[in-house]
């Protein structure tokens, strides 16, 4: 779809995108705003209506009246969007989105995600980077906190890695903490099934600027999908409307971790909203990341242990779907049916090791609380702390100590 | 017709020898004074001629000049007007030159004629090669601490003309009695310095619990380590820090004479007779470049981290210091000296101290790993980039100071005493010494293996803490040098073992929990 001929040589033969993504890049656009101005209406004759018959527009908007905003302020918004129409140049805006190999969808044109369009809120205009036609296939989101533990990125991480390994879409925000551990976990050289990521900001504004390398690997590996236009800065209020897209997007939502009204909170009400399955990650209930995910799963939300519990209720979800779940799906549902039992604590551990180990929990411990409980010296603790970190059953966290599983060495 | 009168001007925590020349010549009455003097220097004049005629004494209607040798030197101060005075009288025939030869002076006058006290008097009678000087009264103390010239002083003109003329004997030293309180008054702001102790010794049985934050400080103290406490408010960082200089070990004579000179020269009351506990210095966080590495806009006055050399340097909330200040703390904390240039003159302040900061792990001071912290993730990135990498590398001990448990707090008996932890503090600086350093934290990278030798299950555990990442090439020699003071301060242990390199980590912990390095899975 990007690639269109030589847009400069051919004015008249710029497709209806190239209007759609100029408009979406005006100043002070919105998703909502975008919506209700094109509404199926030919995006060329919106961008000529801006620029040439502003009143015309102008008496549609205020017909329409953009919630909370006063008619004043409406009427200020139409006449910066059409100046900025008349400075814009659909030609050069589709020269540069073919240029820097981003993708452009309407509602409704081939290629744009058939579970989206089906959508109330759906997007006037998506933008691409990578491939995302995966999305057709079944799709889990692991979202959570952006201050995630130990515990946390690292059951993401798993969950990415075994839900890609049976054939499932990993769908985040690439944002830190979870949703990085979940994109990193699906990231897996061998995985069949490449992530998707959606944006909050421009799919060319990387944010949170640590996770550069991810975003690169993940542009070349899956896809990168935003409904705002390159260039994006990833402001506060597109972060909700990301989340929304997520739900709408997956067949279940997992919260690995949240915190008591945490952001991926917006996801799991976005996903209430449409009747998808939210499952959460059980936590310590001494851990505050795992506070939401805790009360979610009191207040009657399925649980995730493993990447089984998830592909179970993907199952479900899908049961109704007219797409089917692949085969590799259903086997690997199968296969991991009898759960794993607690790792056989090695035999090599010394007395002190061990009364080391049982001080330790899934949440950081101090050092100094781990020498109380275990009653030994400083040094002692440190030297068995040491040790166990080396069989892999400890590892530093925050300011303590965590327990960890031997399982994932 | 001429007079040339020995005298000392401050330059940073020097002294220079100035030659005061006044000539006294036929033409129109006038003085001038040349020789690159400062403000304070070129009032000499007006101060000059109202003692000399309040005490009595003939004010020359002649031209007279002032030269302030040598001239390329800036002049700082009011010390000049006694020897301007001494030099007028000289030259006019009022005092006879065989009376002042060999002798220097330094002193202020007031417009009555007393003799008043200057800032700087122990580097500036170091400076003077003359076998006698004439000083201020409430100077005296400081000038004894020097030794080797005859010391003399007067209350007034008029009674130093009439003892150098032999009128009368020289006023007792002892009689002139100097107190404290009466020094002159220090530049603005450093009140707040008070005494060279403000508060009675600190000891180290007063913390309940928090075993690990106790031994940073004892291996801080026994190695010479740069130490970080980082922890929520009410953890007792800022409790652990100031008991730091408890149990350092007390200064010896050339440190304590070092001392003596930094604070004199920043007019800054010296440490009382008999008091050897080496010097805290714990400035505030609003604190200006000048004042925390020394200059100033005339007076090249040492700053705090100078006034902390042989002692300690505190900086309570570092996370609130602004990153420029704290990277200026760079070339002291790696050469032992502070450089600063002005246009006019670059001075050298030693500045060899123990840099002991204390932050919350965040602004609002609740994040623990994970916890209540309400900070947003720029706040706390925005908090953390004020800390350079290079500046944390400095830190040798980092330890997250967690809160007291609540049976520690109500625990009646005391922890182990100061004394007691000071002893073994100065075996391990005994230790070092023989070593060729003051302490371990200096042993260069060379020697480690000669000095700390491991064993071998401490060599798997650097090994692995190398290859896993956790740890880089700078840090190993850090740990290395903490490890070895652990070892030291067991009576039995000759090499470094297991236990002192994991124990050597465990207080380098506080690293990764404030930066969350281990966070990834």
């Amino acid at each position: 779809m990007s690639s269109s001929g030589d847009p400069t040589n051919q004015r008249a033969a710029l497709p209806d995108l190239a209007y759609a993504a100029t408009l979406a890049g005006l100043v002070s656009m919105t998703p909502q705003r975008l919506q209700r101005l094109l509404r199926g209406r030919p995006a060329e004759q919106v961008f000529t209506d801006l620029r040439t018959r502003a009143r015309l527009a102008s008496r549609l908007m205020r017909a329409e009246s953009i919630p909370g905003h006063r008619a004043l302020r409406t009427a200020q918004i139409l006449d910066a969007w059409r100046k900025a129409a008349i400075e814009a140049n659909p030609a050069l805006v589709w020269e540069q989105l073919s240029l820097s190999g981003t993708t452009v969808w309407r509602r409704g044109s081939p290629g744009y995600p058939a579970r989206l369009a089906e959508d109330r809120a759906a997007p006037e205009v998506l933008f691409a980077r990578g491939s995302i036609a995966q999305l057709d296939g079944p799709c889990v989101a692991l979202v959570g906190t952006r201050s995630a533990t130990y515990y946390g990125s690292s059951v993401a991480a798993e969950l990415g890695a075994n839900l890609s390994d049976a054939g499932v879409v990993v769908l985040s925000g690439l944002a830190a903490g979870i949703d990085a551990a979940a994109h990193e976990g699906a990231l897996a050289p061998e995985s069949p099934t490449p992530p998707v990521a959606v944006v909050g900001g421009g799919v060319d504004v990387v944010y949170p600027a640590s996770s550069g390398r991810l975003w690169a690997r993940l542009e070349a590996a899956g896809g990168i999908l935003s409904e705002a236009p390159p260039g994006a800065a990833p402001e506060r209020w597109r972060f909700p409307l990301r989340n929304r897209l997520i739900a709408a997007l997956a067949h279940v939502v997992v919260v690995v971790e949240s915190h008591k009204a945490g952001g991926a909170l917006h996801t799991v009400a976005a996903a209430d909203e449409r009747g998808v399955t939210v499952l959460a990650v059980p936590g310590s209930v001494r851990s505050p990341a795992s506070e939401g995910t805790n009360s979610l799963i009191a207040d009657g939300c399925g649980m995730a242990r493993d990447a089984a519990d998830v592909l179970a209720a993907l199952e479900l979800a899908c049961a109704g779907d007219s797409r089917r779940l692949g085969p590799g799906v259903v086997a690997a549902t199968r296969a991991s049916a009898p759960r794993d039992t607690l790792p056989p604590v090695s035999a090599r551990l010394s007395a002190t090791e061990h009364s080391v180990l049982e001080a330790l929990e899934d949440v950081a411990v101090s050092f100094e609380l781990v020498c109380e409980r275990s009653g030994l010296e400083l040094a002692t603790t440190a030297v068995a702390l040491e040790h166990l970190a080396a069989l892999g059953l400890a590892v530093r966290s925050g300011s303590g100590w965590e327990r960890r599983d031997g399982r994932r060495g | 017709m001429i007079a040339s009168i020995p005298s000392a001007t401050l330059l940073g925590v020097r002294g220079r020898p100035v030659l005061v020349e006044v000539h006294v010549s036929n033409g129109l009455p006038g003085f001038t004074v040349v020789g690159l003097p400062d403000a304070a220097c070129r009032e000499a004049r007006d101060r000059v001629r109202a003692a000399l005629l309040s005490s009595g004494l003939p004010w020359p209607l002649r031209r007279v000049t002032v030269n302030l040798a040598p001239s390329g030197v800036r002049k700082t101060g009011a010390g000049l007007d006694l020897p301007i005075a001494v030099g007028l009288l000289v030259a006019t025939g009022e005092l006879d030159s065989a009376a002042v030869c060999g002798c220097a002076f330094v002193g202020e006058l007031g417009l009555d004629g007393t003799i008043r006290a200057v800032p700087g008097v122990l580097p500036l009678v170091d400076a003077l090669s003359s076998p006698a000087v004439v000083l201020p009264p409430a100077c005296i103390p400081e000038a004894l601490l020097v030794g080797g010239q005859i010391v003399r002083t007067a209350r007034s003109l008029r009674e130093l003309v009439d003892a150098l003329s032999g009128r009368i004997a020289w006023p007792d030293l002892a009689l002139a009695t100097p107190v404290h309180h009466q020094r002159v008054p220090a530049p603005s702001g450093t009140t707040a310095a008070g005494g060279y102790h403000a508060r009675e010794p600190l000891d180290l049985a007063d913390v309940r619990g928090q075993p690990v934050g106790r031994l940073a400080v004892e291996v801080a103290a026994a190695g010479g380590h740069h130490l970080l406490l980082s922890g929520r408010p009410g953890s007792g960082k800022t409790m652990l820090a100031e008991r730091l200089p408890s149990v350092l070990p007390p200064l010896d004579e050339a440190q304590l004479l070092e001392t003596c000179r930094i604070h004199s020269a920043a007019a800054l009351p010296l440490p009382p007779a008999g008091e050897r506990r080496p010097p805290f210095r714990a400035p505030h966080h609003g604190i200006s470049a000048p004042a925390l590495i020394g200059g100033g806009s005339s007076w090249m006055r040492p700053g705090e981290v100078s006034l902390a050399t042989n002692g300690v340097l505190f900086l309570d909330e570092l996370g609130e210091f602004p990153a420029a200040l704290l990277d200026l703390l760079r070339q002291p904390l790696e050469e032992g000296v502070i450089r600063v240039a002005r246009a006019r003159a670059t001075v050298s302040f030693p500045a060899r101290f123990l840099l002991v900061g204390a932050m919350n792990p965040c602004p609002c001071g609740e994040r623990q790993g994970v916890g209540s912290c309400v900070c947003s993730a720029a706040q706390l990135a925005r908090y953390l980039r004020r800390l350079s990498g290079p500046l944390l590398d400095r830190f040798d001990l980092h330890v997250a100071v967690g809160r007291p448990a609540v049976r520690d707090l109500l625990d009646a008996t005391p922890g182990e005493s100061s004394s007691v932890v000071a002893q073994r503090v100065e075996r391990v600086r005994r230790l070092a010494r023989r070593r060729g350093v003051t302490a371990n934290a200096e042993l260069p990278t060379a020697s480690l293996d000669q000095h700390a030798p491991l064993t071998k299950g401490a060599r798997l555990l650097l090994e692995r803490q190398l290859c896993s990442g956790a740890l880089s090439a700078r840090g190993l020699d850090r740990v290395r040098r903490v490890a070895l003071t652990l070892a030291d301060l067991e009576v039995s242990q000759t090499t470094v073992d297991e236990g002192h390199v994991a124990m050597a980590l465990e207080l380098r912990a506080g690293r990764t929990a404030l930066l969350g390095g281990s966070r990834e899975p």
